[in-house]
């Protein structure tokens, strides 16, 4: 790695010798000055994360973010991007609290936020953050209080509640012990004694934890509908009013326990469930929130201010850096560059853009640093026209039902009448005291809740779901393994979902002449450029390269030009015939005839094996893409699909969907680009990768994090087999009550053993589901 | 039996205790950041 940056670790221009820029070089000094040089040696850097290259930044409108208290003491909050491990954390924490005034700063590695608080007498915000943009980072405030944290907040009343009804459920068990134990041998004031200290946990643990399904509850009567909270509440009011009757007047038994476990085993049911739908979106909002969701304004005195994107203006100058995507729809005022669009369009050869050239927000800009006006913000831009194609969609997607809700329905009615029947059958056909009627009928409900119900889906989705997400498969919800395994369809995209977006040669010159071109290639981020400099990663660059914007590379070695370049820059006779999907890239060394090499962009490797292995397994495979005909064809060819469409634009994509949707069919879609988001979201299950542009990752249902496609086998295998695990779980809880329910109706089952059924069922069903972990 | 009377409200405040000990704890954060204390012990705070 001689020929690496000693900060960033990119290539190292040959101008200089340690670091790549004076950016760099300020961040490495700065570090070392500070004594924590043990940083290089701590972080670990992926192949795909570099760190930022720092550059002079500054932020403004931070003011209104930071708060201060009556002891002067100031706080700020802010999101950090450009960390890629523990090492980064140390670094920011120590290098803020080096600093004079700083009170505390203290870094969140899952969230990647990060709280600051300063003496405001001594120090100011900017001084405080300065040396962190030195660093290369990228700091952002937000205002906590906005931030939707709402999900976050609900899991941790959950959480709350469990841990009641769990301390309830737990110490009842133990005072039941003596109960059952010492029967009727007890004496009744030792009885009494016992059941009083249940009513005091179970009681207020009941109003806590019972919140849930007594809210849900209500809600569905009030919408005159029923679920399973509704027989839930019912039951374990019926069992506590009893209990606090029987405990008043001491003429019976209590069933305090049956209620404290009934609300436990409901609880954790309920709480894997949110676990499951939180937990793979946090992961998803992880990685939105890594790509900046800002731009850099150049000021009117020519300052360059990171602000937010909700806050600029029409006719606003911003600064596009070399590598940076466009953030708002514009219009050249300075610089040519060359523009990769692959991502909004498809199309998979970037195109050149000079002053006043009209760009999209969204593309990539590859060459130089432009500047842009801003001209259309909001509801106008490109990128808005597709989000409104996006609302469009999801709006008009049927609302799946899932397989849980499903069996609920059909089932709180059944639960309802059974025990009304054991009810009035007892009271008024076999004339049992209506004392025994209410007893009787309490089992019945006990017995048929559907704790093992409850927990038989979300538990096998847990298991599934974080098995996925171990494999770098991310799931949204729980609803989409479902949805998944429903697939009779699928629709792939092109550019950067089959293909990797990135060219390769496939042919032309020598190794010598193919050293050369690499030599010189490395010079430029142009997707040919860089095609070529793969072609010998290792080699040093050439000397004084000059690169002509949308043209090609110069240099000049022992007085002989060279150059590589597109054909009318290397004086190519004529244009070659090239097959569909390649494009031409020429080498021309003094006065010789140029070389052609010709390249492609190139198919994921497992691209065939995984339409192969699709197609073995009788689905039809359509592809889908906006570029152009022959590339698409070409592709097509490739990898073996018959049905492809070229030249689609956002609309004609989904409306394609749609018909084939109305023809039966429920499909799956693979894309990545925004182009693809209308379509992501209008299929019955959609997937990307996790290279994609933010909107696609916001659509999709499944986030491929290893860009293995192959992954969508093995996610499609374990969706199947999570369904028969979740239709075992339903049987074997159906069984359960069949045997126990006409029991209970003849009232041979107290609510006390109704509870310990069904703690064995709810136990039998999380077994069940924690198979899927080891196949 | 008479000893029951202060020995079950006695493990009673224990588990209490600790019931208020983790809503305490979840409230406060504790568990927000599972990630990053795990790697945090493996810096040393002074630089050496």
């Amino acid at each position: 790695m001689a020929n690496t940056c000693l900060h960033c670790q990119s290539p190292i221009p040959p101008t200089q010798t340690k670091f790549c820029c004076n950016g760099c070089a300020a961040a490495y000094s700065l570090i070392h000055n500070m004594g924590l040089s043990s940083y290089y040696t701590h972080r670990t850097l992926s192949e795909k994360e570099t760190p930022l290259i720092p550059e002079e930044y500054h932020l403004t409108g931070i003011d209104q973010y930071i708060t201060t208290n009556e002891k002067d003491i100031s706080t700020l909050h802010l999101m950090v991007s450009g960390l890629h491990c523990a090492a980064c954390v140390w670094l920011i924490e120590t290098v803020l609290n080096k600093q004079n005034g700083i009170t505390h700063a203290r870094m969140n590695m899952t969230t990647r936020r990060l709280t600051i608080s300063w003496n405001a007498t001594q120090t100011t915000a900017q001084k405080l953050i300065e040396p962190i943009f030195k660093l290369g980072y990228r700091l952002l405030p937000y205002d906590p209080t906005l931030l939707n944290d709402q999900t976050h907040q609900e899991e941790k009343r959950l959480l709350i509640a469990l841990a009641i009804a769990g301390f309830a459920a737990a110490n009842v068990m133990l005072l039941s012990v003596g109960l059952w134990a010492g029967g009727k041998s007890l004496p009744t004031s030792t009885l009494s004694l016992l059941q009083y200290f249940s009513a005091l946990i179970v009681l207020p643990a009941t109003i806590w934890a019972g919140r849930p399904f007594f809210i849900s509850a209500i809600t569905a009567l009030k919408y005159k509908r029923l679920n399973m909270d509704v027989p839930i509440s019912l039951a374990v009011i019926i069992t506590l009013a009893l209990s606090l009757y029987d405990m008043v007047t001491a003429t019976g038994e209590t069933y305090f326990e049956s209620t404290a476990m009934l609300l436990f085993f409901l609880l954790i049911g309920r709480y894997l469930d949110m676990r499951v739908r939180n937990k793979a979106q946090h992961a998803a909002e992880q990685l939105a929130s890594l790509q900046a969701k800002v731009a850099t304004r150049i000021q009117a005195d020519g300052s360059f201010a990171i602000v937010p994107l909700n806050q600029l203006n029409v006719g606003d100058v911003l600064f596009i850096a070399k590598g940076e995507s466009i953030p708002a729809d514009g219009r050249i005022t300075q610089g040519t560059t060359v523009l990769d669009s692959s991502i909004l369009t498809g199309e998979s050869l970037p195109q050149t853009a000079q002053v006043g050239s009209t760009i999209y927000a969204g593309c990539l800009n590859l060459e130089n640093p432009i500047h842009i006006e801003v001209t259309h913000i909001g509801d106008n831009t490109n990128l808005a026209q597709i989000t409104k194609l996006v609302e469009q969609a999801t709006s008009t997607k049927n609302t799946y039902t899932i397989l849980a809700d499903k069996v609920a329905q059909l089932y709180a009615p059944i639960v309802h009448i059974l025990a009304l029947a054991t009810f009035l059958l007892w009271w008024l056909y076999l004339s049992a005291s209506f004392h025994t009627a209410v007893l009787y009928a309490t089992s019945v409900l006990i017995i048929t809740c559907p704790c093992a119900l409850a927990l038989a889906v979300p538990a096998v989705q847990v298991v599934v779901v974080s098995r996925l997400l171990r494999l770098g498969i991310l799931i949204k919800s729980g609803s989409a393994l479902e949805r998944l395994k429903e697939t009779t369809a699928f629709v792939f995209d092109k550019t950067g979902t089959l293909t990797t977006g990135k060219f390769t040669i496939i042919s032309g010159g020598t190794p010598q002449q193919r050293k050369l071109a690499a030599q010189l290639a490395k010079h430029s981020q142009h997707p040919l450029a860089q095609a070529v400099a793969k072609l010998y990663p290792d080699t040093k660059p050439l000397e004084k390269v000059t690169e002509i914007t949308g043209q090609g590379l110069t240099a000049i070695i022992d007085g002989k030009t060279i150059k590589l370049g597109n054909a009318s820059f290397c004086e190519a006779p004529q244009k070659p015939t090239l097959k569909n999907g390649e494009t031409d890239i020429w080498l021309k060394v003094g006065d010789d005839t140029p070389i052609l090499f010709t390249c492609a962009d190139t198919l994921r490797p497992d691209a065939e094996k995984l339409i192969h292995q699709l197609k073995q397994q009788n689905y039809p495979v359509y592809l889908l893409s906006g570029d152009t005909e022959q590339t698409v064809q070409y592709i097509a060819n490739k990898v073996n699909i018959s049905e492809y469409y070229a030249t689609r634009t956002p609309q004609q994509k989904y409306d394609f969907l749609k018909k084939l949707e109305q023809n039966g069919h429920r499909i799956l879609m693979c894309g990545d680009g925004i182009n693809d988001a209308p379509s992501l979201a209008c299929a019955h299950i959609s997937l990307t990768l996790s290279s994609s542009s933010q909107i696609a990752q916001t659509q999709a249902d499944i986030i491929l994090q290893q860009e293995h496609l192959l992954d969508i086998l093995i996610a499609l295998n374990l969706a199947q087999k999570a369904h028969k695990t979740a239709y075992i779980n339903i049987a074997l809880s159906f069984a359960y009550n069949a045997i126990t329910i006409p029991l209970a109706m003849a009232g041979f089952i107290t609510p006390l053993w109704a509870a310990v059924f069904m703690s064995l069922s709810s136990l039998t069903v999380t077994l069940n589901a924690l198979r899927l972990s080891r196949i | 039996m008479n000893a029951l009377i202060y020995l079950i409200p006695i493990a009673l405040l224990l588990g209490f205790t600790g019931l208020i000990a983790f809503i305490w704890a979840l409230k406060n954060g504790q568990f927000d950041d599972l990630d990053g204390a795990a790697h945090r012990i493996l810096f040393d705070d002074e630089n050496d």
